[in-house]
């Protein structure tokens, strides 16, 4: 079954911190197919951005490290690599984009300059092809006057203006995977509504797989392909198939639902989760929802439950699902 | 629901803020019109809500309706006196009736302030409860109140969560017996999971304590699920005002039906056409109706100021289709 693009297996990532070695994201596994967008979800803490950083080899140095797994793009291994190989692939075969276009983009540079910079260290460009090709991917982006805007400093444009500029950043070497991290919550939702058709008709142009992590479940319902629900750095719910929101299994999915005031007129009651995220240090011992979870029974305390696929495309780990553990 | 008879608790008519800014070197400085006549009132044990986009005003209106921040022009009365001409020791006086609660937990606290500190301040200054122990006490049943031990007193505020400081910030805002409070994106930067739990808090407070809350956010399903009213903002105007079963139901405004178009929603593949464009610099905003540059059905006359109208069911309106 490998003509996934990217391959994530056992996936562990851990932080060296003053209160010892924390464990950010555990044994993650998935697969991303091509021209496939896969929305990551979760709350703070959950480990959907660390995923995302420590496949561009970004992880925070020296304090994180993948300690177990394999990261596997069109069968290459990517986590024993070199910050030298890793550069051939980082920005040239996956690209990310972040929340805050401000803070990645370099306030003294044009942002002209700034793509044109990763055109010449990946394209082999000179200054003036690389400023010209800079020009025609603003205007790709749909930012209007590109001619004009690639002399444009970062702060003389807006925050939805500032996101196409990464994109197209993100896109200058026509990269197959695209990871994008939260890069719609900084913005308005009319913007937003703009970000999102245009990275969608973007991966139709371009062939290009994407890693959408966000918070938000609106956005999840408009773009993802395929959705995996994280909590406590591991994987709580996956489906691969139409109709993620109508076949939610996983309780802790089930209750962050009833946690969003709905969009129909006849508000139910909001049924909020007890308790707190807890924090890494605290993590409970079994299954890392156990302890805010309405229907947690003695195993859920106890052992970790195994992914399961329950229908074909739709996996979850509970413990509700072994039927053993029930009885 | 309110009664008819009743008088609203807060009468705003006509605010208008006008910031001077600076322009670049050797620039004049120049004028920011951030709030552009805007008026409502707002009735006793109402949840008056106002959404709007970045730089629409919305915060800048809950300011001034406090006066934080002073009107460059128009009225805000409570209780029928005006606030803006209030000075000194009548504004202090009026003030402790009226609270704030601020969207970012992290900077609203003093993080060398305990707790107990934090909360019993404004009963301090305004002399409400007199002795070291009264205050203990009342700083517990606040607590207690909005869900924390009271055990929370002698701590710090980073020792607290996101969602439990922004409790603690509810707890000083009531801490004076407010009759009225502005709720600027209480819940915004809070996980989902902690949204609900304070959604739920603010609504229980509210009944126990007969607050009136203006509430300003962003998010349309938090504004739908806890205001009475709304009234929609662009570039410094209210544009569309109605109840929220109105509202919602049938946006006529073409930029609310834009922003509600907008909000992705839960279980539902986007729909639509999207609103193209920007929001214009309020320093320079569109002549007319402020949104005619993005409007799809702008026309000749969208370049003069629509009329501000009541339609029959009750809302008000600023547009040209409706005239």
């Amino acid at each position: 079954m490998n003509d996934a693009l990217l391959n994530v297996k056992d996936l562990t990532i851990t932080f060296q911190t003053e209160r010892g070695e924390l464990t950010a994201v555990d044994h993650l596994s998935f697969d991303l197919g091509r021209k496939e967008t896969l929305c990551i979800v979760g709350e703070s803490g959950s480990g959907k951005s660390v995923t995302a950083l420590s496949i561009m080899g970004l992880l925070p140095q020296p304090a994180g490290r993948v300690t177990n797994g394999s990261i596997r793009f069109q069968g290459q291994e990517l986590t024993g690599l070199t910050n030298k190989q890793m550069q051939g692939i980082r920005g040239n075969r996956i690209s990310m984009i972040f929340q805050e276009p401000m803070t990645s983009l370099n306030p003294v540079y044009t942002v002209g300059y700034q793509i044109s910079e990763v055109l010449k260290k990946h394209k082999g460009m000179n200054t003036k092809e690389a400023m010209r090709y800079a020009a025609e991917l603003l205007e790709r982006v749909g930012i209007p006057e590109p001619g004009k805007r690639v002399h444009s400093f970062p702060h003389e444009l807006s925050g939805g203006l500032r996101q196409r500029v990464m994109i197209a950043m993100a896109l200058s070497c026509d990269p197959d995977i695209l990871i994008a991290d939260e890069p719609t919550t900084a913005l308005d939702v009319t913007i937003q509504a703009q970000i999102l058709r245009l990275m969608e008709t973007l991966k139709q142009d371009l062939d290009m797989s994407i890693i959408f992590i966000t918070h938000d479940l609106g956005v999840v319902s408009q773009i993802s392909d395929r959705t995996i629900v994280m909590y406590g750095g591991m994987k709580m719910e996956e489906r691969y198939a139409d109709g993620f929101f109508d076949h939610v299994q996983h309780p802790y999915t089930v209750d962050l639902l009833g946690c969003i005031p709905t969009s129909s007129l006849s508000d139910g009651k909001l049924m909020p989760i007890p308790g707190m995220i807890p924090s890494l240090a605290n993590m409970p011992g079994g299954c890392r929802f156990s302890n805010r979870c309405r229907r947690a029974m003695s195993a859920c305390h106890e052992t970790i439950p195994e992914l399961r696929e329950i229908e074909p495309g739709h996996w979850i780990a509970c413990h509700l699902e072994d039927k053993e553990a029930v009885l | 629901m309110t009664a008819s008879y009743k008088e609203p608790l807060i009468q705003v008519r006509g605010l208008e803020k006008v910031f001077r800014i600076k322009g670049g070197m050797l620039e004049k400085k120049q004028n920011l019109r951030a709030v552009r006549g805007v008026s409502f009132d707002i009735m006793p044990q109402e949840t008056f809500g106002l959404v709007g986009e970045s730089g629409c005003g919305k915060s800048t209106t809950g300011r001034l309706i406090l006066q934080l921040l002073r009107p460059t022009g128009g009225e805000v009365l409570m209780e029928g006196k005006n606030l803006a001409s209030m000075k000194g020791r009548a504004l202090k006086e009026q003030r402790a009736k009226m609270q704030m609660v601020f969207q970012d937990p992290y900077a609203s606290f003093d993080p060398r302030q305990n707790i107990y500190s934090a909360v019993s301040e404004p009963m301090v200054i305004y002399g409400l409860a007199k002795t070291k122990r009264e205050r203990r006490e009342k700083v517990a049943q606040l607590l207690a109140d909005v869900g924390l031990n009271p055990d929370a007193m002698e701590k710090c505020p980073h020792e607290f969560s996101g969602g439990q400081r922004q409790r603690i910030g509810i707890a000083r805002a009531l801490a004076l017996h407010p009759q009225f409070m502005v709720l600027d994106e209480p819940v915004s930067a809070l996980d989902v999971s902690i949204q609900a739990q304070v959604i739920n808090l603010l609504l229980e407070m509210k009944s126990q304590y007969g607050l009136t809350y203006l509430f300003i956010s962003h998010d349309l399903s938090v504004i739908k699920y806890i205001c009475d009213r709304v009234a929609v903002m662009y570039l410094g105007e209210i544009i569309e005002m109605a109840d929220k079963e109105t509202l919602f139901a049938q946006p006529l405004h073409p930029y609310s039906q834009a922003l509600l178009a907008a909000a992705p929603k839960i279980g539902e593949q986007r729909t639509g056409e999207v609103l193209t464009g920007e929001v214009p610099s309020p320093i320079r905003p569109p002549k007319g109706c402020a949104f005619h540059p993005r409007c799809p059905h702008a026309r000749e006359c969208c370049k003069q100021v629509p009329p501000v109208q009541k339609l029959p069911d009750g809302r008000l309106i600023a547009c040209w289709l409706y005239a």
